[in-house]
């Protein structure tokens, strides 16, 4: 049970880190789905190329910096929206995927890792964790977090102390795209295959993790922890009531929604009774 | 209004330009497969009636996607909502078999506007009460829909004689009569060209239409006229989501005449590109429908004949993504 709730968490933990260090430079990152399917894809590839498993990771978070790579391309030097070019990556990798499925594996379908189970769940938290802590010192304690902060809040400020906003925005997406390929890595490699689509949702989860943790990384842990334990409750408990599983598996999405639903509508409440205007939370 | 006209013609120069060289490179046999990608779409009168009929459901749901770009809301839950809209139709038809066909089919239509615009209205609700992002809840709520689908086709509503995870069929008489025999086109063609120009009378020739352009355009200085900007979130997504949920039941009606599992897949996401590379102007949709259901009907083809496959289709709506707003930088 607590195995499974931690290989559920991790991924989710580390995809809404990602997420939060986009968000606090004032872009968010939308096209972590992406990521974290490439990056399980080719971790999975790693791994039977050379049987290593550091090879695998670092492939991994290779793919999912590439991706990054081609965002800060498309953002940086050609102008694209970020909101419309984080979906068409999140469009593109699917078809990537299946591609190079065919011409490395010959099969669009599930790839399977010469050896199943690759890291355990005590692994899995270790790792989650000591990266989840460097977050929080990052963001919290470090020169560097400081500056993305302030670059999300007023870049203006940030040029003033000579800086460029545009650079610190880059090195805040390429951190999160490490973190990112760490996720998808951990996805794959813990149950030892790659399954088409199988992030199922895992990148928009993070992000209404990330929103119902108000972008706190304090906050953000327990709010995982629920999402997991909720979805690691709705596959055990499967079972024993009888409700088909397509339905099941659909809780972890509303329960998603309403807490995102509370923790805003409170937000709202407290911002409403001080008199504080807020602005709309996504893009504008 | 030319600069619209040159960027959505270029874009489709590229795109064209980009599928050829994958079709070269990815091809066992390039010609061969160029052909079947550029001509086959057209060659026979069903492929040409089913590439129309996809241009109808593209147009349909382009337009839903249009309206609430225009407003200024990002409804990412188009699939979902034709789901709803064509799972609203399978329940209400399939039990039916005494009523007329008129009266069937005016009831879906009218059943599966209101359902999709209540899913719609909601998202706006969540957005304008508790500050929930439109973007997010209309993704997750379209997962939620498209799962409880899943398992109403492959659960209480199977059809146990069918090989495929499928419905049974809707009743003769709902069914929309098609046209060129073979093909699936139908009367719907005529519903999404009047509906697409309803839409350009209704945006720019309109007192409630521009307001939910100033809205969508800068909601700040729409605050500042009067106008009411909760309430037309509300209502441009609502709107959106009522169209998107028409769109299913057409599909349902006109083309598919039974619930596939994944009958609605594609027709969010390329009609999202569809509207992207029009620019947003409703009547730039019509040939740029046309551009990618030649599109996929051709990568259909190219997958079905050319004995290779690729989802040349999901590439290149996805470099449409990409590619669609280069150089348009917003002056912040």
């Amino acid at each position: 049970m607590l195995n499974s709730l931690m290989t559920i968490a991790m991924p989710l933990l580390l995809a809404s880190l990602a997420g939060l260090i986009s968000e606090q430079a004032g872009e968010l990152n939308i096209s972590l789905e992406g990521m974290i399917l490439l990056a399980a894809f080719s971790s999975i590839f790693g791994y039977n190329l050379t049987h290593s498993l550091f090879i695998a990771l670092t492939m991994g978070m290779g793919s999912s910096l590439f991706l990054t790579f081609l965002y800060v391309l498309f953002r940086g030097p050609m102008g694209c929206d970020p909101f419309v070019t984080g979906l068409g990556l999140n469009l593109l990798t699917p078809s990537l995927i299946s591609i190079l499925s065919v011409a490395l594996f010959g099969t669009q379908g599930t790839v399977r890792a010469d050896s199943s189970h690759l890291i355990s769940a005590n692994v899995t938290l270790l790792v989650g964790m000591g990266l989840y802590l460097a977050m929080v010192y990052l963001e919290t304690y470090s020169p560097f977090g400081l500056l993305v902060r302030t670059t999300g809040k007023c870049p203006g400020r940030v040029r003033e102390k000579g800086y460029r906003p545009e650079t610190v925005i880059r090195k805040a997406h390429f951190l999160g795209g490490i973190y990112a390929g760490v996720a998808g890595s951990f996805l794959s490699l813990s149950i030892g295959a790659f399954v088409p689509n199988m992030s199922a949702g895992k990148g928009w989860l993070a992000l209404v993790a990330l929103y119902g943790a108000n972008k706190n990384v304090m906050a953000l842990l327990p709010v995982v922890l629920v999402f997991s334990l909720f979805e690691s409750l709705s596959h055990s408990l499967q079972g024993y009531i009888g409700l088909p599983h397509e339905i099941w598996n659909l809780f972890p999405y509303l329960l998603s929604l309403l807490i995102i639903v509370v923790i805003n509508g409170r937000d709202d409440l407290i911002s409403k009774k001080k008199g504080i205007k807020k602005t709309s939370p996504l893009l504008k | 209004m030319g600069s619209e006209y040159k960027r959505a013609g270029f874009l489709m120069v590229i795109c064209l330009a980009l599928s050829m060289i994958l079709i070269l490179f990815l091809s066992p046999s390039p010609l061969k497969g160029l052909q079947y990608f550029l001509i086959k779409p057209f060659s026979s009168p069903m492929n040409g009636g089913n590439t129309l009929n996809k241009f109808t459901l593209l147009l349909l749901s382009a337009s839903a996607v249009l309206l609430s770009f225009r407003g200024g809301e990002f409804n990412l839950g188009g699939e979902g909502q034709i789901c709803l809209g064509g799972m609203v139709t399978l329940f209400l038809l399939i039990p039916l078999d005494s009523v007329s066909g008129f009266w069937g089919i005016t009831l879906a239509l009218v059943l599966s506007f209101v359902v999709g615009g209540l899913m719609g209205w909601l998202i706006g609700f969540l957005k304008v009460s508790f500050s929930v992002s439109e973007v997010l809840s209309s993704y997750i709520s379209s997962l939620i829909v498209m799962g409880i689908f899943s398992y109403v086709v492959s659960g209480p509503l199977k059809d146990r004689e069918s090989y495929l995870i499928t419905t049974k069929e809707i009743p003769r008489q709902f069914q929309f009569e098609t046209w060129m025999k073979p093909s699936q086109l139908n009367g719907s063609l005529i519903v999404a060209l009047a509906l697409t120009l309803v839409l350009y009378l209704f945006l720019f020739r309109n007192r409630i239409g521009f307001e939910w352009r100033l809205g969508g355009s800068n909601s700040h200085f729409a605050q500042y006229c009067g106008i009411n900007t909760g309430r037309n979130t509300m209502a441009v997504l609502a709107t959106s989501g009522a169209l998107y949920g028409l769109t299913g039941a057409i599909a349902v009606m006109g083309t598919y005449h039974r619930g596939l599992v994944d009958f609605y897949s594609g027709y969010g996401w390329n009609g999202m590109a569809v509207s992207l590379m029009a620019g947003h102007n409703p009547l730039l949709l019509i040939p740029s429908s046309l551009f990618f259901s030649h599109l996929s009907m051709g990568s259909d083809m190219l997958n079905l004949l050319g004995r290779i496959n690729i989802p040349l289709n999901d590439i290149i709506v996805a470099f449409t993504f990409l590619l669609v707003t280069a150089g348009r930088r917003k002056r912040a």
